[in-house]
């Protein structure tokens, strides 16, 4: 068996951490990184470094931002009488892009599973009541995935904010049972936010 | 229905497998360990999505290779002639299994789609484990029948599954303290939601199939004995318990009774995990005993073969159309009576292969009828017999 050099052999180890990369597609990575130019690949390793110095989670919403309340937040053309519910934040980006909600966000952290040592302490949970406690919200839609661990976490959330809230909703149709949001399509999300029923 | 062509790439020995099956009946003739069962493997695993003997379903791909395929042409007369497609990935470390299925070159569809496609009945030596063999064996054939004609079946299990592992992990850690019990209560309803649904299709899925397991029981043993079978669910069921509503109230019930005992032991004590099927036979109703208990090995072997008949009927009940007849090394353990039986069954009309070392141990009869195919070595050729 051939063995890479020890840069070269740490860097494909790199890649091969990344989630869905495996040992054949790390390769490929890195020697596409060998290929590029010195400017390129400072450009690249900068990149991550800024990530990790500049983005941090929002306040309010717990979305990632590098300001301490992001621009969801802060957009006043945004009501504050809706909150709704996500999982993780690439789910709002997928949820925001269709355009068609018109309220702020709340970004859990992850979803109930024990199995991965999450229970209620581990997700913004406290931080949901206290910005309920803080603003009145007419109705909190919540949007985790249609997963066995989705509909428990939401499940849970109904129970906790129903005397909180004139109006909790959980968005029903459309979405792939055991699909994510995050590949759901456009229409589908819209169907979804305009199918919604009462928890 | 029938399959008309089956391909298999890099499908356990296969690199590659190109045959034309015959309508009638197809004899897969070879030494043992040459890859007889693992054709009739993939066309099981195209009728319920799942192999009917590995433990992961990536151990269908074969050794070094990224994925296995099976292709298959079915000819139905229902509906219209179908190319059913199945890619099984290795498993790389990363994620877990990943199976894609293609319908008529269609686009990449859902596992669970295949189902409503293709039927197919497995008889299999082993078949006796599900009579005299642990409550688990008799699940697990639970779980490939009515896969086989229901995907919802298939998503509540994959469902209840994962809901249960959650809740054990759950209820582990209250037992050990290392968390709250806050969360439990919908974990609890998730088991019941899916569980429930588990329940009333396993039901309904046993009514019929029973009132076929009886006829044919009776047909095989000359009207001497009668089979009957029943659905032992982990807590009282009463027969009026038909919809999933009704069983998840039953269900929750039973729950709330156990709920001190899965504290002090950490697990889930009672739902489809835990449910059992009960085979009675004698020489009527009235008299008949657990087979699995008092029958003799014979009794047994009998009640496991009327089972796979009574399923092949349940399934041309259900989508009108008699499903191809897979028989995998039935014969070995066989008396001349259910040999006969069996070569019957193989020259009834509809698709099947019949699996076996040789064609001299076969009777003359049948094998004029039927279409030899002579595997060796992942290698299959045509043969005039
Ligand atoms: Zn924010």
């Amino acid at each position: 068996m051939l063995h890479y050099a020890r840069p070269l052999a740490r860097l494909v180890a790199e890649f091969e951490k990344l989630p869905g990369v495996g040992p054949k597609s790390a390769q490929r990575l890195a020697f596409y990184i060998m290929r590029l130019s010195d400017e390129e690949a400072r450009a690249f390793a900068d990149a991550i470094l800024e990530v990790k110095a500049k983005i941090g989670y929002c306040k309010v919403c717990f979305n990632f931002t590098d300001q301490e309340i992001c621009d969801l937040c802060r957009d006043s053309r945004r009501t504050d009488d809706l909150i709704c519910v996500v999982a993780e934040p690439r789910d709002l980006i997928a949820m925001d892009k269709t355009g068609e909600f018109k309220g702020k966000y709340h970004v859990l952290g992850g979803v109930l599973a024990p199995m991965e040592g999450i229970g209620p302490d581990q997700l913004k949970i406290r931080e949901l009541l206290a910005r309920l406690h803080a603003h009145e919200v007419k109705e909190v839609i919540l949007a985790t995935n249609p997963t066995v661990e989705g509909d428990a976490t939401a499940l849970y959330l109904a129970r906790l904010l129903k005397d909180l809230t004139p109006r909790v909703t959980r968005i029903a149709h459309g979405v792939p049972v055991g699909g994510d949001l995050d590949y759901a399509d456009q229409a589908t999300l819209i169907q979804a936010f305009e199918g919604r029923r009462e928890l | 229905m029938r399959v008309s062509r089956l391909e298999l790439t890099d499908f356990r020995n296969y690199r590659t497998l190109k045959f034309s099956p015959a309508p009638g009946l197809n004899l897969v003739i070879g030494p043992n360990a040459q890859g007889k069962t693992n054709i009739l493997e993939s066309l099981y695993a195209l009728a319920t999505t799942r192999s009917h003997r590995a433990r992961r379903d990536t151990d269908m791909v074969r050794f070094g290779a990224d994925a296995a395929r099976i292709v298959a042409e079915v000819t139905r007369e229902n509906a219209g002639d179908a190319l059913l497609e199945m890619a099984i990935a290795a498993p790389n470390g990363v994620g877990g299994e990943k199976k894609l299925v293609k319908i008529n070159h269609g686009k990449q569809a859902r596992v669970t789609d295949l189902i409503g496609n293709f039927n197919a009945v497995l008889f299999s030596s082993t078949d006796i484990d599900i009579i005299r063999g642990e409550p688990e064996e008799r699940r697990r054939f639970l779980n490939y029948e009515i896969a086989q004609v229901s995907p919802r079946y298939i998503l509540a299990l994959g469902a209840y599954k994962r809901a249960l592992e959650q809740r054990n992990r759950l209820l582990k850690d209250v037992k050990y303290g290392a968390t709250g019990i806050e969360s439990l209560d919908v974990w609890t309803t998730q088991i019941i939601e899916h569980g429930s649904k588990i329940i009333e299709r396993r039901r309904a899925y046993l009514d019929k199939l029973s009132v076929h397991a009886a006829e044919v029981h009776r047909d095989l043993t000359n009207r001497t004995e009668t089979l009957t079978l029943s659905y032992a669910p982990s807590f009282p069921l009463s027969p009026d318990t038909i919809t999933a509503e009704e069983a998840a109230i039953t269900f929750k019930n039973a729950l709330a009774l156990v709920r001190r005992d899965e504290l002090s032991r950490g697990s889930t004590l009672l739902g489809p995990q835990r449910d059992d099927l009960l085979f009675y036979v004698g020489t009527s109703p009235e008299n008949a005993t657990d087979v699995k208990i008092y029958g003799s090995q014979g009794q047994q072997r009998t009640a496991a073969l009327s089972l796979r008949l009574a399923e092949r009927r349940l399934i041309k009940e259900m989508v009108g159309e008699e499903p191809v007849v897979l028989l995998d090394d039935v014969l070995s353990d066989l008396d001349e009576t259910r040999r006969g039986q069996i070569f019957a069954l193989a020259l009834s009309g509809g698709q099947t292969f019949l699996t076996a070392t040789d064609v001299q141990s076969l009777p003359a009869a049948t094998v004029a009828e039927a279409r030899i195919w002579h595997v060796n070595a992942g290698i299959v050729s045509d043969s005039e017999g």
